[in-house]
């Protein structure tokens, strides 16, 4: 009986687990003086919401279908007792008591990303964000005072690959951030040692620890695509924002979006590679020789008689049949058409050759 | 749809069609079988006169550029490779309308049958008084358990031309490729199809409704047909079907004889199996005009039974394959709805 179904057995089928990588530059340019500013004086990329809890940073003017959302910034300080807090650059207390400007939403926003990406203690209490990632060390360093960068997963995918984030940033003045004789500097901040220590103790998933040279200065969260620096990054003797004062000034004294613009207008690159994890199944189509040499496509016959055996002064009964594949298609088991796979040319098929053609679909 | 890449190593694209995303989203994708296809090679780029050596034969077919994949379950893999135990076979059947006798002819002038969606446009012209006249050959009445008195129901026959070789009518077709199933396509918010298995005696002209066996993403259901033992409306080779006088050919009559039986029939080589169809309106097209509407025309003049008729009417397709095979044919189907003032 002709046949134009093969069952597909167990060992005709395989699945496989791939890693592929993405490297995501973001030039700084973009992230800020690109575009042209709008009526609020921001670039036409920064999208802000009337709420004032973050700003989202886009690769086009975000009015546009064409634009995609990269990350958004927002800020927050934890409400820690100062003794808890250490030697982090601003006391929580210090910045809870001098808070002039979104006390609740920069606490709330803290407390809300403490809780998700570091979780809570055995007392159900929000851990705060330790700067080594070692969570037994009753007083260990933590970061109070926080600029969060959260990623989209448009350019995350599954994660962000370990060791591979870096930002450069200046922390120089408002005016010439990426100078040094303003009191900053050009700093890289980076997750070089994560490779080989990276921590596992979130809820959020693994995390690394961020360093400027032999300085923790924030943690990047993989899974999450999330990045969290402290604001000790920036000496307390540069002016973060004309008129402002320096970055305990921004955080206490102004918006949100103002610490976001702030913070924008000196990073000059960052730069990551993102992680899609592909599952796969392969199917393995096998056509021996003896099947698959004939065809029901409509031009194989001239009136009833095969095309490809017709060879004059020959015996064409004894020609050999041949067809040429451009298509495998894969059914369920009641032949439902479920995928489908075009081959890039035509291959002969003959009594004389076997054919493994290779089908992988994704997920 | 753009051509793949041809230029290098060969490659495979292939997508999730969008029947196998639903089944993914219902939990219920699972893959069981393949099948080859070969859409886009045209044979009769063969070319056996090639005097640069038969390696030349297939160069153009060779040559075909290939399309990329696209989701559609019902427009890819439209004919598919076969796996044939016989490497010496020259003629293969394929699948032929029988338009011999009135009763399964084809309209005069379209490729295809006219199909009246309810008795009120079926009986349109009927006079106030007398006889209603018949309608033209080709014009199947689509209301559910109406059959017109002319043409009742679609022919389809399966047989190989004989071509250039001595074969007749007489012959037999190899047992692995006749067809014992067949596979039928119709658009389920038009059609649904009844089979016509009383063909000799009892109950001629009775039609039963055939199951479909599911109905696709795009709205298409699909029957599959099977030559049972009772009631089935495939026939064989020698069965007795109406006029037809199969189960009269056998190799003992002369060439004379053999004349007189083939009369109706569409292959003058071995003779396959058949397969008699009457594809009746759905509710949504007999009972509303939405449809007509949206994806059909209007029409006026129609001269149906020595009256005219103002008229909407669908053009669609009922496609059949045989499950053997592989072979299929589109039959062309005007569905018509009368528009009465």
């Amino acid at each position: 009986m002709a046949i134009s179904f093969k069952t597909l057995t167990q060992t005709d089928k395989t699945t496989s687990r791939t890693l592929l990588h993405e490297s995501i530059p973001i030039t700084g340019s973009l992230i800020s003086g690109t575009y042209n500013v709008d009526s609020s004086g921001r670039e036409v990329n920064i999208k802000t919401f009337s709420h004032g809890m973050f700003q989202s940073v886009y690769d086009y003017p975000y009015i546009s279908s064409s634009a995609n959302h990269i990350f958004d910034i927002t800020a927050g300080f934890s409400t820690a007792s100062g003794a808890a807090i250490g030697n982090s650059s601003l006391s929580a207390s210090t910045v809870a008591t001098a808070a002039t400007s979104q006390l609740s939403k920069k606490v709330n926003i803290y407390t809300q990303m403490a809780q998700v990406l570091s979780g809570f203690n055995t007392s159900s209490i929000v851990r705060r964000f330790d700067q080594d990632g070692d969570l037994s060390e009753a007083s260990s360093v933590k970061h109070d005072n926080a600029i969060f960068l959260n990623f989209s997963r448009l350019l995350v995918k599954d994660e962000i690959k370990k060791g591979s984030f870096s930002l450069e940033l200046g922390t120089g003045s408002w005016m010439t951030p990426f100078a040094t004789a303003s009191g900053g500097e050009q700093v890289m901040i980076t997750d070089s040692g994560s490779v080989s220590s990276y921590k596992i103790n979130s809820p959020a998933g693994e995390y690394g620890l961020l360093v400027s040279g032999a300085t923790n200065v924030g943690l990047i969260y993989y899974q999450a695509g999330v990045a969290i620096l402290s604001s000790s990054v920036f000496p307390s003797t540069v002016e973060m924002r004309p008129g402002v004062g320096n970055v305990e000034d921004v955080l206490t004294g102004s918006t949100i979006d103002i610490m976001a613009d702030s913070f924008r207008r000196r990073v000059k690159n960052i730069q990551f590679s993102n992680t899609t994890e592909l599952n796969s199944t392969i199917y393995f189509c096998r056509a021996n020789n003896t099947e698959f040499n004939y065809s029901s496509n409509p031009t194989y016959l001239s009136g009833s008689k095969i095309r490809v055996k017709t060879n004059p002064g020959t015996n064409e009964h004894f020609n050999l049949p041949r067809s040429y594949v451009t298509t495998v298609g894969l059914y369920s088991h009641d032949n439902e058409l479920l995928a489908v796979a075009k081959l890039s040319e035509p291959l002969r098929k003959d009594p004389t050759n076997e054919l493994t053609l290779r089908v992988r679909l994704d997920y | 749809m753009s051509f793949l890449d041809n230029s290098g190593d060969i490659i495979l694209d292939a997508v999730l069609t969008d029947l196998g995303r639903k089944r993914l989203a219902a939990g219920n994708f699972n893959i069981a079988k393949f099948a080859l296809g070969d859409e886009e090679i045209n044979y009769g780029l063969w070319a056996p006169s090639d005097s640069r050596g038969s390696a030349f034969y297939d160069l153009e077919i060779m040559q075909t550029p290939l399309l990329e994949a696209f989701t559609s379950d019902q427009s890819l893999m439209k004919s598919r490779l076969m796996t044939l135990v016989d490497d010496s076979l020259l003629y293969m059947p394929s699948l032929k309308v029988n338009g011999t006798d009135p009763a399964h002819k084809p309209y005069s002038t379209f490729p295809g049958f006219y199909l009246m969606t309810d008795t009120k446009t079926f009986e349109a012209g009927q006079p106030a008084a007398g006889n209603l006249q018949d309608p033209d050959a080709g014009v199947l009445n689509g209301a559910r358990g109406g059959l017109s008195p002319v043409t009742t129901h679609i022919c389809i026959d399966q047989g190989i031309d004989s071509g250039d070789s001595s074969m007749t009518i007489a012959d037999t077709l190899p047992g692995e490729l006749l067809e014992r199933a067949f596979i039928v396509k119709v658009d389920h918010r038009l059609l649904t199809l009844d089979g016509l298995p009383f063909a000799f005696q009892g109950n001629v002209g009775r039609s039963m409704q055939l199951n479909h066996q599911f109905i696709d993403d795009d709205g298409i259901a699909t029957y599959y047909i099977v030559d049972s033992q009772d009631n089935s409306t495939i026939f064989g080779p020698r069965d007795r079907i109406g006029v037809r006088r199969r189960h009269d050919i056998s190799q003992a009559r002369d060439q004379t004889e053999l004349a007189t039986y083939d009369d109706y029939e569409v292959f003058d080589g071995p003779l396959g199996s058949v397969l008699r169809l009457v594809p009746r309106a759905s509710n949504l097209v007999s009972r509303g005009d939405s449809l007509f509407n949206e994806i059909g025309a209007s029409a006026t003049g129609l001269a149906y039974r020595g009256q005219t008729l103002n008229y909407k009417y669908i053009d669609t397709t009922i496609s059949i394959a045989g499950a053997t095979t592989g072979f299929s044919i589109d039959i062309p189907i005007r569905i018509i709805k009368g528009t009465f003032s």
